[in-house]
């Protein structure tokens, strides 16, 4: 397994110049995937996670300026690549499933032609193999009557096919890495776990890594290998998924836990805990802890300068990262903090 | 799809039917015909006797009617002043007009349709100030002002295009980039907004995420969404070239519709202008339902609903 990772993402950054101001959504973020494994990473909007999805990508917004001191996949270094290599990578070696199947897919093509289109245009295959593996892909994510699917409109089909034929999509040419950009926020409750089950179902049989990108960690538990839990553009908790789940380190981790009703634990009228504030505009550079004002634990200690990224020394895991000066063995908070402020008002 | 199509061609039938109404009336309200057509200085004797003859004594619903009995057995009427079938004075001037019209219009979507794209692709770049350039330019000036600087330019200085008539093909050239040039602008900015648009919409970003060259992602992906309502305006503006040429058709002595209607209009030539209006208003209200048809081929959510 010390192979070289799939992905591999060093001190990935993010800026965007505005007139006034430069912004940095991302301000250095490590991600390493490897063969096999689901890493979820995990933030509110704003926290950088889809413009990290987009930049190892080669996708960012044209006025966006990245940097970073290695993007390799599978040990092949991107970072000095050109646009025509990462054209050539993506939806090849690399695919992305998008938020919203209702505006993901191009309404003026049939499903048929949609999926063709890309599968010609990284393999050299006739009409005719192309819609047999179009067919054998819509089957295998359970779409009922591929046959028919393919000669119709994306307009004609539920906001779950359509997810589906996405998922198809992405796996046309049988990639390394697939990037799920909060794959079933725009589903309704009972498909969201369909769709789960079967980006699981497939990451498993076919070994490939999955990134999940997504706001909610109820999604993650089951899913996913690992949690990266972004904050402002940094990466603030590494673990373990069921380590970070039981035992999550970082206050804002703590915070997004505490917000989650647990069936069974969670009594009817209990105020859910919240994280007051909003994340701020990621603007000049970082002098103090991020969290600093959403935080109920934060200190004089928090505000002396920025807060590194360090080596959790607990005993359930050894790949734990924090980015908090509170001891790791969680003395010193407690946590009612996070609902004392609604009960108090 | 049928219904679609029934439904807008439905549209279409009542829309030439109520300009014909339009038509009639306001060529009947605004003179008495029968005294512009006795011409100046004629007794009231003579006036009531051209009255009778015509029969513009006769209540104007029962005119009306007849003539579009007329019409639809094919029977435009004759031109007083002319002493000629007003169909065959269309048949004169019609394909004049047409051509003039459809080489306009396509000098107008070659030029306009790229720059379009290119400003969207590259907006606030040299090319995006060079096409809005020309558009403010297109719009600010008179196109008669236009067609005589072309004239000088072209037919005077260097030689290498005539001036007058419409005998040739090589006749078109001028009368058209002076007219299609006037449609420029507004195709340019519907298109680089349009475009604009698209290329921010998820369905382009899922493209790029899959790869797709460039050239696949703007016009497959992009454009054709963006053509959509520039289909629609490039319909409405072929049906104001076809009515409202007469400046330029004055201009290069084009014996067009509209150099026509404006003779006939001085002559109250009432049967003439009558077919003229009735004939510019059924190829706008075809060429809306060309476009139409045209769009719901382009896009499948207008077909399939």
């Amino acid at each position: 397994m010390e192979a070289s990772p799939i992905l591999d993402v060093r001190n990935l950054k993010v800026d965007i110049p505005l007139t006034d101001a430069v912004l940095h959504p991302v301000r250095g973020i490590d991600l390493t995937v490897a063969r096999g494994e689901t890493v979820a990473i995990v933030g509110e909007s704003g926290c950088g996670k889809s413009l990290t999805a987009l930049a190892i990508m080669g996708l960012l917004p044209r006025n966006a300026r990245l940097t970073s001191e290695r993007i390799a996949l599978k040990g092949e270094s991107l970072t000095s690549a050109g646009r025509k290599r990462w054209r050539q990578l993506r939806g090849d070696r690399i695919a992305m499933i998008f938020q919203d199947p209702m505006t993901a897919l191009d309404p003026c093509y049939r499903i048929g032609d949609q999926m063709r289109e890309i599968l010609q245009q990284h393999r050299r295959v006739s009409n005719k193999e192309a819609r047999q593996r179009s067919l054998e892909l819509l089957g295998k994510v359970g779409i009922p009557s591929p046959e028919d699917r393919l000669s119709q409109f994306p307009h004609q089909l539920s906001g779950g096919l359509r997810q589906r034929v996405m998922i198809a999509m992405a796996l046309l040419c049988e990639p390394e890495l697939i990037i799920a950009d909060e794959p079933t926020t725009a589903l309704d409750v009972t498909i969201q776990a369909q769709i789960l089950r079967l980006l699981r179902d497939i990451q498993r049989e076919t070994g490939i890594g999955l990134v999940l990108i997504t706001h909610d960690l109820g999604v993650v538990a089951g899913m996913a290998d690992r949690i990266v839990v972004m904050y402002g553009g940094e990466v603030v908790e590494v673990g373990a998924c069921d380590d970070v789940l039981a035992r999550p380190l970082h206050p804002y981790t703590e915070g997004l836990m505490h917000s989650i009703p647990v069936p069974g634990e969670t009594r009817q009228g209990q105020t859910l805990g919240f994280i007051p504030g909003v994340v701020p505009r990621q603007v000049g550079e970082l002098t103090r802890c991020g969290f600093l004002e959403r935080c109920p634990y934060a200190h004089a200690k928090c505000g002396a300068g920025p807060i590194a990224l360090r080596d959790a020394d607990v005993s359930d895991g050894d790949d734990r990262m924090m980015r908090c000066v509170l001891p790791a063995d969680g003395s010193g908070r407690s946590p009612e903090a996070w609902v004392r402020d609604v009960e108090g008002a | 799809m049928l219904i679609y199509l029934l439904k807008r061609l439905l549209m279409t039938i009542l829309v030439i039917a109520v300009t014909s109404v339009i038509a009639f009336l306001l060529v009947h309200l605004s003179g008495d015909p029968a005294a512009a057509m006795a011409g100046e200085g004629a007794s009231p004797a003579d006036i009531a006797s051209v009255r009778e003859t015509f029969g513009f004594d006769r209540p104007i619903v029962f005119q009306y009617l007849e003539w579009v009995g007329r019409i639809l057995s094919g029977e435009l009427g004759r031109s007083y002043y002319l002493r000629m079938d007003v169909s065959d004075i269309l048949a004169d001037h019609l394909p004049v007009t047409a051509t003039l019209g459809v080489m306009a219009l396509s000098f107008a979507l070659l030029l306009s349709i790229p720059l379009g794209v290119a400003a969207a692709l590259r907006p606030n770049t040299v090319i995006d100030r060079v096409a809005l350039w020309l558009a403010v330019a297109g719009q600010a000036l008179p196109s008669f002002l236009f067609a005589l600087g072309l004239m000088y330019l072209f037919g005077v200085y260097l030689r290498v295009l005539p001036i007058s008539g419409g005998t040739t093909w090589a006749h078109f050239i001028m009368p058209s980039v002076a007219l299609g040039y006037y449609a420029t602008p507004a195709i340019m900015r519907l298109t680089r907004s349009g475009m604009m648009d698209v290329l921010q919409s998820d369905h382009v970003r899922t493209a790029r995420a899959y790869g797709l060259s460039s050239w696949r992602v703007v016009i497959r992906h992009g454009l054709r969404h963006a053509i959509v309502p520039v289909v629609s305006l490039a319909a409405v503006q072929l049906g104001f070239m076809l009515g409202g040429s007469i400046i330029i058709e004055s201009i290069f002595s084009l014996k067009g519709i509209g150099y026509l209607a404006w003779e006939s209009i001085q002559r109250a030539d009432i049967e003439v202008i009558q077919a003229i209006l009735l004939v510019i208003a059924t190829a706008y209200a075809v060429l809306t339902l060309l476009a139409d048809l045209l769009n719901a081929a382009l896009d499948p959510r207008i077909r399939i609903s």
